[in-house]
């Protein structure tokens, strides 16, 4: 394969398997710049950056976890579909050093594809905790291609990469000359060969084409027969007349034949320590797991997350927003009555909502869910709540996107590509958006929490555990399918590395900090200036008898329901300045009853805009459509009932 | 027996993988093979069993249906050369 030397702008994937420290390799090298786009064509929401190496330019993307090329997960659906349709550069494959021959499945596939690829063993500190070493440079014979080692927790191994990186561009004629099938398989192949069949647009070598489609690649079958539609027969039958010929089906003859050689490579090039190596990860989790004592262990865990961030959150809080609301009241007095003196007070009410109400909360939120995940805990609570799962038509695997969805629920929802069953995606995407996510957090803090007791607030969070389990029964019993069967991977342990845990919690908080802030003051001047022009009345009285009649709400916080869909933190700032008041007022304008009404009613109502959105792109505008008129009709009914409640009590 | 008959703490050796091609290949490519040797860490309540493939080093969470169709033998712990 020719690098176009043409192309200025050469572009190198990232593909690994699950748990490989792909995407914390791919995050040192991107640092910060590293941006969410999609690319054309597709649905496909990936991470890209633009790095220098030396005097070149890249363009470097970050492909999903995935196991192998056959896929089954939507993720991995993702990593052969963007090979497919996208043209690649180079690969890098990243590969966990402790799991090498598994890793090395993935690496024969790629080597197939033709394009040029640098083998990265990576972890290999953990390898070596495991008592395996591994000879770089033997592997790198046996495979033709460059390995480098790394540790990318540490940043260890960067640079040669990179380099090595600059070698394979810079060098014109690169193949690798790998090759592991058995004759009979190539016989088969070469009959194949002489079929003659359009490739349109894809940018892979043929005879990966034809092994793949040999093995029945489902991906990369529908692709070439899209193209070809006469193929679908023909395939068929070369497989029914391999299966009679070998008594084997091609995919369990290739699969098997790639893993026993990958078995022998991984043999030959490590050296294990001999002895019982004592593994401290099967020792934590004999209690983390444990079918007792996993669960007690899991309810401190959480207990101290949320307890953390309100330890954090709450005296932040109080420390940031004082010099706002007096800068606020100096510049609210030196200014004259009129236009300019409600546009600087809605800023200026934006920035206090996005800086020091929901910053305090968010940041702390976003950082420990990131130390979860990095732990490896995230998996470890999939494994524990699977049961549970199962009894709302669900299994483990929704687990974890349920706990990133008490962050923020976009990657929430973009996180269920790691179930397989489309049923099971759907029904937990439909079910995120009842998590109260770190926006309606410092919402929900700020009103319950402050003026009515912490307990309140607990209450929403248990409510919205309790609407999830109702919600997903009733869909369980409607649908009557059972979930696919549980399959995780647990990764190992790892001790994470405060610099990446930084970097992560930064790309958490990123589109809050360039997003949503501006979102928030812009909103927030738009409302003062509607109030001061008088038409947000209109607003109000249009929705006034649902907020009066329905939920007993003052008719002057019909906008801020309408705002709080473009972002959820602007729900409060849009309380304040509906109400004319500040923060501290809040007591003495609304009673328990309306706080409580108001909070529960703003938890559970219409998702955000970017929620609405990533659901309609991941699930198609029905599935979006559906979300939003059961997150209003539960939401009423919530409001509602609370009201009723407090009147009763 | 299956591999949900096993018991913790225990090793094994897969011997047969029932079920459609899609599950057989599933669990291929995830990397639990005919003749890979697994240990039994831990059962979730009443759900998935943890079982660490000790051949290749990893550890799967496997929901009991699955584990129902994974045919295994029990193995002596002296007779692998530990």
């Amino acid at each position: 394969m020719r690098i176009p030397l043409v192309n200025d702008r050469p572009r190198i994937a990232f593909i690994g398997q699950p748990n490989s420290g792909k995407s914390t390799l791919f995050n040192s090298i991107s640092g910060v710049k590293a941006k969410t786009s999609n690319f054309p064509g597709t649905s496909i929401k990936l991470t890209e950056s633009t790095i220098r190496i030396g005097s070149r330019i890249v363009e470097i993307i970050d492909l999903p976890g995935s196991y192998s090329l056959h896929p089954f997960e939507p993720a991995e659906e993702v990593t052969t579909e963007f090979l497919l349709k996208e043209r690649v550069d180079l690969i890098i494959n990243v590969i966990d050093s402790s799991i090498l021959a598994r890793g090395l499945e993935l690496t024969l596939e790629l080597l197939e594809t033709g394009i040029p690829v640098i083998v990265v063993l990576n972890q290999i500190d953990e390898a070596e905790r495991k008592g395996i070493k591994i000879d770089r440079e033997k592997l790198e014979k046996i495979l033709g291609v460059p390995v480098v080692s790394t540790i990318a927790l540490y940043g260890k191994g960067v640079d040669e990469l990179l380099q090595r990186i600059i070698e394979v561009l810079l060098l014109k004629d690169y193949k690798a000359k790998f090759d592991y099938l058995p004759s009979y398989v190539k016989d088969e192949l070469e009959e194949l060969q002489r079929i003659e069949f359009r490739t349109d647009g894809i940018n892979l070598d043929r005879k990966f084409l034809l092994i793949e489609l040999l093995e029945g690649n489902p991906r990369i079958e529908k692709e070439i027969i899209k193209l070809n539609p006469e193929l679908e027969v023909v395939l068929k039958r070369k497989r029914e007349e391999f299966q009679r010929k070998y008594g084997i089906s091609p995919i369990d003859s290739i699969m098997d034949f790639r893993h026993s050689i990958c078995m022998k490579i991984a043999e030959e090039v490590s050296e294990l320590k001999h002895g019982k190596v004592f593994v401290l990860d099967d020792e934590i989790d004999k209690w983390v797991m444990h079918p007792f004592f996993g669960y007690i262990i899991m309810a401190f865990i959480f207990f101290l997350f949320f307890w953390l961030i309100f330890k954090v959150g709450a005296p932040l809080e109080n420390l940031l927003l004082k010099p706002f609301e007096n800068l606020r009241g100096i510049i609210g007095a030196s200014l004259p009555e009129g236009v300019l003196k409600a546009i600087v007070d809605g800023i200026f009410q934006g920035l206090a909502g996005g800086f020091a109400i929901a910053f305090p909360y968010l940041f702390p939120l976003s950082f420990l869910m990131t130390l979860l995940e990095d732990i490896g805990y995230l998996a470890r609570s999939a494994f524990l709540l699977d049961s549970f799962m199962h009894k709302i038509g669900l299994h483990g695997k929704s687990v974890p996107p349920f706990i990133l969805g008490y962050g923020c629920n976009v990657p929430a929802i973009l996180s269920t590509r790691i179930i397989e069953s489309h049923r099971d995606r759907i029904l937990t995407s439909l079910l995120i958006p009842f998590i109260p996510c770190s926006a309606r957090i410092t919402v929900i803090t700020a009103l319950t929490s402050a003026f009515l007791g912490p307990f309140y607030a607990f209450l929403i969070y248990f409510l919205s555990i309790v609407i999830i389990a109702i919600v997903g029964k009733i869909s369980f019993i409607l649908t009557k399918t059972p979930s696919e069967g549980f399959l995780l991977e647990i990764p190992s342990y790892k001790f994470p590395s405060l610099r990446i845990l930084l970097l992560k919690t930064y790309f958490y908080m990123k589109s809050f900090l360039f997003f949503a802030i501006p979102i928030l003051i812009a909103g927030s001047a738009i409302l003062s200036l509607l109030d001061h022009y008088g038409a947000s009345r209109v607003l109000n009285s249009a929705i006034s008898p649902f907020m009066k009649n329905v939920l007993d709400l003052p008719e002057r916080l019909g906008t801020t329901l309408i705002f709080g869909i473009l972002r959820k933190e602007l729900t409060l700032i849009m309380l304040l300045q509906a109400l004319g008041i500040s923060y501290s007022q809040i007591p003495s304008y609304l009673s328990p009853s309306q706080i409580m009404t108001f909070t529960v009613f703003i938890a559970f109502y219409i998702p955000c805009i970017s929620t609405i959105s990533t659901i309609w792109k991941e699930m198609g505008w029905k599935i979006s459509v559906l979300s939003m008129i059961l997150s209003t009709v539960i939401a009423t009914i919530l409001g509602f009932l609370t009201r009723i409640f407090f009147s009763i009590f | 027996m299956t591999l949900l008959e096993t018991e913790n703490g225990k090793i094994y050796r897969i011997r047969e993988i029932l079920g459609g091609r899609g599950f057989r290949t599933r669990l291929r490519t995830i990397g639990l093979h005919i003749g890979d040797l697994i240990e039994r860490i831990s059962e979730g309540f009443g759900g998935p069993l943890l079982i660490k493939n000790i051949s290749l080093n990893t550890k799967i969470a496997i929901g009991r249906g699955m584990a129902m169709k994974i045919i295994v033998e029990p193995v002596h712990e002296d007779s692998i050369g530990k």
